[in-house]
């Protein structure tokens, strides 16, 4: 079964290890279309959606793996992966003893770093996670008609607040400036320590998710993707 | 908090306990369910829905007492149903009790000034009266005239007779923030209660009413309304201050489904005191394969507009413990109770 496996950045892409060759889709603007384009001209047979995200849920802590249920985003209607499939997968992963969390994703623009924010997504939205891509991805893949699962892991917890230059990350090519901003401020270099060891435990979890995953996806019998729309609230 | 000191330090005890065994999962308040039939049906419960044989079966006493031993939790709160048509439950009670388990008998009181004198007072024993607010809203949202009447001639007689007495609040979508500030006036001034439980209602999908439960930013806002009303102050509720900040969207949390397993007539409830995926015949079972990670806000659909204690509250009391300033804040609440009460 031919799996394209999606990711927002090339550092999260670089955990997945050899053998799984990702299409780094990038962040914002041009993402949902970008991802249309390799879809049509690559045609998998399933999308999946792999990457880090910040947790709203206040039981997730870094390193924590969250399939997606639905996914939503402010405004939009919700969208869920393939039932079947969906529940093929998630039975599977129990089946292994595979530790993770199913429950929403919720997309926003800009990231969420203050834990306030986080609390006030948290009572709105109910999602575990946050990210900036997942919505576009799956809105893509069920534009395709395209079966497709989306799974994060948790770089920061709801409760806490990132340093202020990672809040206003954007994509990759703001990497250098946070960096320069860390640089320039003694006084979060804890927290920028407490980040990047975070980071290692999702970037572990992502590495050990995404073979199971692709065994379990492999396993499963995929029926066509039926979006399904309901609120996007609770 | 209107909970005694000696049962928040047996509690906390537990809890200690648990945290040095490196216990991932441990019960808190067994909910034990030794009956389903009711001599009410409440428009928001979804509880008693049951064809007649099942309703007619009854936990005997010594199923009740394994079940106690069997899951281990400090506080047992005994439901249903109404447990006060059981007709072992004094002897349901004194097994509990002689086991040193804090027992919560919640009860609609219609039956209570005929149990009393079959009941001894004790500091493992407290009364949990529901009470869902004064005389007219009571009387509509148990669909019977004269129950609230009769419910606080009850705890009036059980309080003479120096019985621990508590009530359960239900806030639903008529609860009006200054209806809910009489009732706990009432229920601290004039009948002098131990402590108030609060929750919002359930939206059980076999209620009578559906229109009666809120929505969850509703019940948010019900909350923040509720507990900015002047007399706050002065009101006790068995809760920690973390769990009446959640009710006021004020704390993130997520539930703690297997801190409250519930027993019932058919065995142990699958996942949740609220939901009902079927039931298993050992505590073991219900803790070790029920997929716990499966339920939850978020998690699933018919947890969206669930704030109730039974899932929150053990969130709140193992984040209290975690926690040194939370720690303190709750005892503060309890000693600052105490002096009021």
């Amino acid at each position: 079964m031919k799996v394209l496996v999606v990711v927002p950045t090339h550092r999260e892409a670089a955990s997945l290890g050899a053998g799984v060759e990702p299409f780094v889709c990038g962040t914002g603007k041009g993402l949902g279309d970008a991802v249309a384009a390799r879809l049509a001209a690559d045609r998998p047979e399933v999308v999946l959606l792999a990457g880090y995200c910040g947790a709203l849920d206040p039981s997730m802590a870094a390193g924590g793996v969250i399939l997606a249920r639905h996914v939503l985003a402010p405004g939009q209607p919700e969208i869920a992966p393939d039932r079947l499939l969906l529940e093929e997968v998630r039975k599977q992963l129990h089946k292994k003893h595979f530790p993770f969390v199913f429950s929403r994703l919720l997309t926003v623009e800009r990231p969420v770093a203050r834990k306030a924010r986080k609390l006030a997504l948290w009572n709105e939205f109910g999602a575990a996670g946050v990210d900036m891509e997942t919505y576009a991805v799956a809105g893509a893949a069920a534009a395709a008609g395209l079966p497709w699962l989306a799974v994060r892991t948790v770089v920061d917890t709801s409760k806490q607040t990132l340093p202020r230059a990672v809040a206003k990350w954007g994509g990759e090519g703001d990497t250098r400036a946070i960096a320069r901003d860390a640089l320039r401020h003694p006084l979060q270099w804890a927290a920028y320590v407490r980040l990047a060891r975070q980071e290692r435990r999702a970037r572990l979890a992502l590495a050990r998710a995404i073979p199971v995953l692709l065994e379990a996806i492999a396993g499963a019998k995929v029926v066509e993707a039926i979006p399904v729309v309901e609120s996007n609230r609770g | 908090m209107g909970v005694p000191a000696s049962e928040a330090i047996v509690v906390s005890r537990y809890l200690l306990k648990q945290k040095l065994q490196g216990r991932k999962r441990y019960p808190l308040v067994l909910m034990l369910e030794p009956l389903w039939r009711c001599n009410l049906a409440c428009v928001g419960c979804g509880k008693i829905q049951h064809p007649e044989p099942i309703l007619n079966t009854y936990l005997s006493p010594e199923e009740c007492w394994a079940a106690a031993d069997e899951c281990g939790a400090p506080v047992i709160s005994i439901a249903g149903g109404e447990p006060l048509i059981h007709p072992q439950i004094d002897k349901i009670v004194e097994g509990l009790v002689a086991r040193k388990k804090f027992v919560r008998l919640c009860t609609n009181a219609i039956l209570l000034e005929r149990w009393l004198p079959k009941l001894k007072p004790s500091k493992y024993l407290c009364f949990t009266i529901h009470l869902d607010g004064m005389r007219d809203l009571h009387d509509d949202m148990v669909d019977r005239k004269g129950i609230f009447d009769k419910a606080v001639a009850g705890i009036r007689e059980a309080k003479r007779l120096g019985f621990r007495v508590a009530t359960n609040t239900t806030v639903f979508g008529d609860s009006s923030p200054e209806e809910m500030s009489n009732l706990f006036n009432f229920l601290m001034d004039d009948l002098n209660i131990e402590g108030m439980q609060i929750s919002p209602g359930y939206d059980y999908p076999a209620a009578p009413n559906q229109a009666v439960f809120l929505q969850r930013p509703q019940m948010i806002q019900n909350f923040k309304a509720i507990f900015s009303l002047p007399d706050r102050k002065k009101w006790r509720f068995n809760h920690t201050p973390m769990f009446l900040d959640f009710l006021q969207g004020n704390v993130a949390m997520q539930c703690t489904a297997w801190g409250n397993p519930t027993r019932t007539v058919l065995g142990w409830q699958r996942p949740c005191y609220l939901m009902n995926e079927g039931y298993v015949q050992t505590y073991r079972e219900l803790m070790e394969e029920t997929e716990w990670d499966r339920y939850g806000y978020g998690r699933d659909s018919r947890c969206t507009n669930c704030m109730a204690h039974c899932g929150y509250e053990a969130t709140a009391v193992t984040a209290t413990m975690a926690s040194p300033l939370e720690g303190i804040r709750a005892g503060l609440a309890t000693v600052v109770s105490r002096k009021a009460g």
